[in-house]
C-alpha cells in the first residue's frame, strides 16, 4: 500500500507540474496573440486592399483544391472561389480518384472541356493523370482527374505541377473562403519580400448558411461535438498560431488555407507524398530550407482572413481525424528530429518543436497514464485530497481559463459570432470540455502516437459531408 | 497548511475563471455600444462629406468624436474620388485645420497611427516631403504605407526616392510595394526615375528596369539597351523583357547582340528570344 501511495503521489505531482507548465505556457501564448492581433487590427488596411486589388502588378494566385469524394460541397466551394475578390486567380481542382460524382458535378456545372496543360516536371506525382479539363465559361478554372494513391499530398502535387502563378494557395475542397481572404493573405507577400508562406484562420462552417458560395450567417452549431471543435479552432488558430507567428515560430499552416511562394514549394520538390501531416511538413521544410540556405525569411499567420470548413459531426469520424493528425505529427517530428533544440533553426527549433513534442505529441500519453493513476489513487484512498484539489486546479480550471481567454480574444477582436447566445454557448463549451472531450482527445492522440511509432500506413481522411445549407 | 494551499489554488483559479467570464460579458456590451456609436458617427458625417464634395462650406461637427470621425472618413474618401471632388475634400481638410493633427500623427509612437496619419496628410494635398522621409521609417509596414500612399496620391517627384528605397541597406521597402506604387503614380517618361537610373544596387536596377518596361516608357529604350550590354545576366534578362514590352523595332540590333553573347538555354537567352519574338523577329530563332 505504501508503494502504491508513493507512486500515486509522485505521478500526480509530475502531472500537476506538467499541466501547470502546459496551461501557463498556453495562457502566455494567448497574451502574446492578443497583443499581436490588437496591433494587426489597428492598421488602416482597407485602402491597402483596394490598391492591391486595382494594381496591375498584384501577384497572381493559383488556388489548389484537392478533392476526394466531395460531391456534397464541391459546387459551392468552386463558386466561392470564382467569386473571390482578387484580380488574378487560377483555380486548379484535382479530382483524386473520387468514386462519387465530384468530377461530373464540376463538368456539368462549369462546362469543363478537355484541354492540354503545361506541366512542371520538378514535382513528382504518383497517381497517373487521365484527363485535364478547362471551363469554357471560366477560363481560370481547370480540373485535373487522376488516379488516387490514397494521399492528399499527391493530389496537391498534381495541382502544383499545372499551376502557373507566383503564389499558390492550398485549400480543402470542403472549404469556403471569405471574399476578401486572398487580398488579406497576399498582403504580407507584397509588403515583405522575405515572406515565403502565410496562413489564415480556419473556422468550422457547420451550421452556417451559404448563398452563392458565401457564408451569410454564422452561428455556433447545436451539436456538442461540433461546438467543442469551434472552441478548439479558436484556440488553435486565432490564438495558438497568431502567438507562434508573432515569434516567427509557426509550425503549421493548415492545409485548409495556406498561401506559399510557388518557387519555394517547387524548390522543396512539392509536398512530401509520404507525409500524413503534409501541411505542417511543408512549413517545417520551408523553415529548414531557408535556414540551411542562410536566407532571411518569414512565415506569417493572419488572424483576419477566414476560411470556413466543415468539421466532423460524429465522434467516430472525429476520432479517425484526430488519430491521423497525431500520427502525422509524430511522423513529422521524427522526420525533422535533427532540428529540435538546435539554435540554428531559431524559435521553431528551440521553442515550437520542443513544445509540440512535449505537449501535443507525448502529452496525451502522459495524461492518459496520469489520469489512470489519479483515478486509482482516488478510488483506493491513497491520493491526498489537497493534491487532488491542486491537480483539478492545474488541469481543469487552468484549461478552462485558457479556453475562455481564447473566446475573449475573439470577442475583443472580431466577434464573428454576433448572437449573445453563441458566445454563451462557447463559454459553456469551454467549461464542459475538460470533463469529457479532453479525455477522448487524449486517448485518440495516444493511439495516433502509437501508430506513428509503429509506422502504420494511413491515407485520405474519409469524412461524411453534409454540405452547406444554401440560403434562398 | 497543505489543505490551505490546495484550497487557495482552487479558489484562485476558480475566481480567475469567473472573472474572465464576466470580462467576456463586459467586452460584448462595450463592443456593441462602441459599434453603435461608430455607426451613428459614420451616419452623421457621411452626408456632410457628400455636401463638401458638392462644394458646400460644411462646418466641423461640434462633438469631438464626430469631428475625428469626419477627418478619418474624409481622408479615406479622398482616395476613392477624383478631380473636383477630391480637391473639394482636400480644401475642406486644409481649411478646417486638420494639417496639425496629421503632422502630429506622422510622429506618433505607434506605427499604425503613423500609417493612418500618412493617409490623412497626403489627403490634404500638402508638401509630400515628410511622407517621402517616412520611406526610411523604422517600421517596415509604415515604409510600405508611405510608398503606397505616395503612389496613390500620384506624387511624381517621389518616384526616385521610392525606387532607391528598395536598395536601402538597413530599412528597405519591398520591391513589390515599390513597383506597385510607381505603377500607380504612372510616370509618362523614364526621366521620372531620375537618380535611380544611376544606382549600382541590383535591386534598384531591376526595379527600375521592370517598371519602365511595364509602363512601356519608350524613352527608357537607350538606358535599357545600355543595361543589356553592361549589367549581369539576371538584369540583362529583365532588360530584354522590358524592351520586348516597350516594343520598339529599333531595339532589335541590341537584342541580337545580347542573344549572341547569352549562354544558350539560360534565363537570359530565353528572355531575349521572347523579346525578339514580341518585336516580330522570332522567325528562325
Amino acid at each position: 500500500m505504501t508503494v502504491l501511495a508513493d507512486v500515486v503521489f509522485w505521478v500526480t505531482v509530475v502531472l500537476v507540474l506538467y499541466y501547470l507548465a502546459y496551461n501557463v505556457l498556453f495562457i502566455a501564448l494567448v497574451a502574446r496573440a492578443g497583443g499581436a492581433i490588437a496591433a494587426e487590427l489597428a492598421w488602416p488596411d482597407s485602402m491597402t486592399r483596394d490598391l492591391t486589388f486595382a494594381n496591375p502588378l498584384t501577384p497572381g494566385v493559383s488556388v489548389l483544391v484537392p478533392a476526394h469524394n466531395e460531391e456534397a460541397g464541391i459546387k459551392q466551394a468552386v463558386i466561392a472561389l470564382l467569386e473571390l475578390r482578387y484580380p488574378m486567380v487560377e483555380i486548379v481542382v484535382v479530382d483524386d480518384g473520387s468514386s462519387d460524382r465530384t468530377a461530373q458535378i464540376l463538368v456539368d456545372e462549369f462546362a469543363m472541356v478537355p484541354t492540354v496543360l503545361e506541366v512542371n516536371g520538378d514535382v513528382e506525382q504518383e497517381g497517373a493523370t487521365f484527363a485535364t479539363l478547362r471551363s469554357s465559361r471560366h477560363p481560370g478554372l481547370v480540373l485535373v482527374r487522376k488516379e488516387s494513391v490514397g494521399r492528399r499530398s499527391d493530389a496537391v502535387n498534381a495541382a502544383l505541377r499545372v499551376s502557373s502563378h507566383e503564389l499558390v494557395c492550398m485549400i480543402d475542397a470542403d472549404s469556403l473562403l471569405e471574399p476578401d481572404a486572398l487580398l488579406h493573405v497576399v498582403q504580407p507577400f507584397i509588403d515583405d519580400d522575405r515572406v515565403v508562406a502565410a496562413g489564415g484562420v480556419v473556422l468550422p462552417s457547420n451550421g452556417a448558411s451559404v448563398h452563392r458560395g458565401r457564408i451569410v450567417s454564422t452561428r455556433i452549431p447545436r451539436h456538442l461535438v461540433v461546438r467543442t471543435q469551434v472552441l478548439e479552432y479558436l484556440r488553435a488558430f486565432l490564438v495558438g498560431r497568431s502567438g507562434w507567428s508573432s515569434m516567427n515560430g509557426l509550425l503549421i499552416i493548415s492545409g485548409a488555407f495556406g498561401l506559399f511562394r510557388r518557387q519555394a514549394v517547387l524548390d522543396l520538390g512539392g509536398l512530401d507524398p509520404t507525409s500524413l501531416a503534409e501541411d505542417a511538413d511543408l512549413v517545417v521544410g520551408v523553415h529548414k530550407m531557408m535556414r540551411d540556405r542562410g536566407e532571411a525569411f518569414r512565415v506569417v499567420f493572419l488572424p483576419e482572413p477566414v476560411c470556413w470548413t466543415e468539421v466532423p459531426s460524429t465522434l467516430k469520424v472525429l476520432a479517425k481525424q484526430r488519430k491521423r493528425w497525431s500520427q502525422g505529427l509524430g511522423e513529422l517530428l521524427w522526420k525533422y528530429r535533427g532540428m529540435i533544440g538546435r539554435p540554428r533553426y531559431g524559435v521553431l527549433g528551440l521553442v515550437t518543436m520542443p513544445y509540440f513534442l512535449m505537449f501535443e505529441l507525448v502529452g496525451p500519453f502522459i495524461e492518459v497514464i496520469g489520469l489512470a493513476t489519479v483515478a486509482i489513487g482516488f478510488a483506493t484512498g491513497v491520493l491526498p485530497l489537497p493534491l487532488l484539489a491542486i491537480y483539478v486546479g492545474a488541469s481543469v480550471l487552468l484549461a478552462v481559463l485558457g479556453s475562455l481567454a481564447a473566446v475573449l480574444v475573439e470577442e475583443v477582436s472580431f466577434a464573428r459570432y454576433p448572437r449573445r447566445r453563441d458566445v454563451l454557448a462557447l463559454v459553456v463549451a469551454a467549461i464542459a470540455e475538460p470533463f469529457w472531450f479532453h479525455f477522448l482527445h487524449s486517448w485518440w492522440r495516444t493511439v495516433g502516437l502509437v501508430r506513428a511509432l509503429r509506422r502504420t500506413e494511413s491515407g485520405w481522411g474519409e469524412m461524411t459531408r453534409a454540405g452547406f445549407t444554401e440560403e434562398a | 497548511m497543505r489543505y490551505d494551499v490546495a484550497g487557495w489554488v482552487l479558489e484562485a483559479t476558480a475566481a480567475a475563471t469567473v472573472l474572465l467570464m464576466l470580462l467576456i460579458a463586459l467586452v460584448r456590451v462595450v463592443t456593441m455600444a462602441r459599434d453603435r456609436r461608430q455607426a451613428r458617427a459614420h451616419a452623421t458625417v457621411l452626408p456632410l462629406l457628400l455636401d463638401v464634395t458638392d462644394g458646400e462650406d460644411v462646418p466641423v461637427p461640434r462633438k469631438r468624436s464626430d469631428a475625428r470621425a469626419m477627418g478619418t472618413a474624409a481622408a479615406a474618401l479622398v482616395h476613392k474620388v477624383r478631380g473636383a471632388d477630391r480637391e473639394a475634400l482636400a480644401t475642406w481638410l486644409r481649411t478646417h485645420d486638420y494639417e496639425p493633427q496629421a503632422r502630429r500623427g506622422l510622429r506618433a509612437r505607434r506605427p499604425s497611427r503613423r500609417a493612418v496619419a500618412i493617409e490623412l496628410y497626403l489627403a490634404l494635398g500638402a508638401d509630400p516631403a515628410p511622407v517621402v522621409a517616412m520611406l526610411r521609417d523604422k517600421d517596415p509596414r509604415v515604409r510600405s504605407a508611405a510608398a503606397r500612399a505616395l503612389g496613390e496620391a500620384g506624387v511624381l517627384e517621389a518616384v526616385p526616392a521610392i525606387a532607391l528605397a528598395v536598395g536601402a541597406r538597413r530599412r528597405p521597402v519591398s520591391r513589390s510595394v515599390a513597383a506597385m506604387a510607381i505603377v500607380q503614380v504612372g510616370p509618362a517618361s523614364a526621366d521620372a526615375f531620375g537618380v535611380a537610373w544611376a544606382s549600382h544596387d541590383p535591386r534598384v536596377q531591376r526595379l527600375v528596369i521592370d517598371t519602365a518596361g511595364h509602363l512601356g516608357l519608350a524613352d527608357a529604350r537607350d538606358r535599357l539597351e545600355g543595361a543589356l550590354a553592361s549589367c549581369g545576366g539576371e538584369l540583362r534578362a529583365h532588360a530584354a523583357t522590358a524592351l520586348g514590352r516597350i516594343g520598339s523595332p529599333r531595339s532589335v540590333p541590341a537584342l541580337r547582340t545580347a542573344l549572341a553573347l547569352a549562354e544558350p538555354a539560360s534565363a537570359e537567352d530565353r528572355a531575349v528570344r521572347q523579346a525578339l519574338g514580341l518585336l516580330g523577329e522570332g522567325e528562325g530563332l
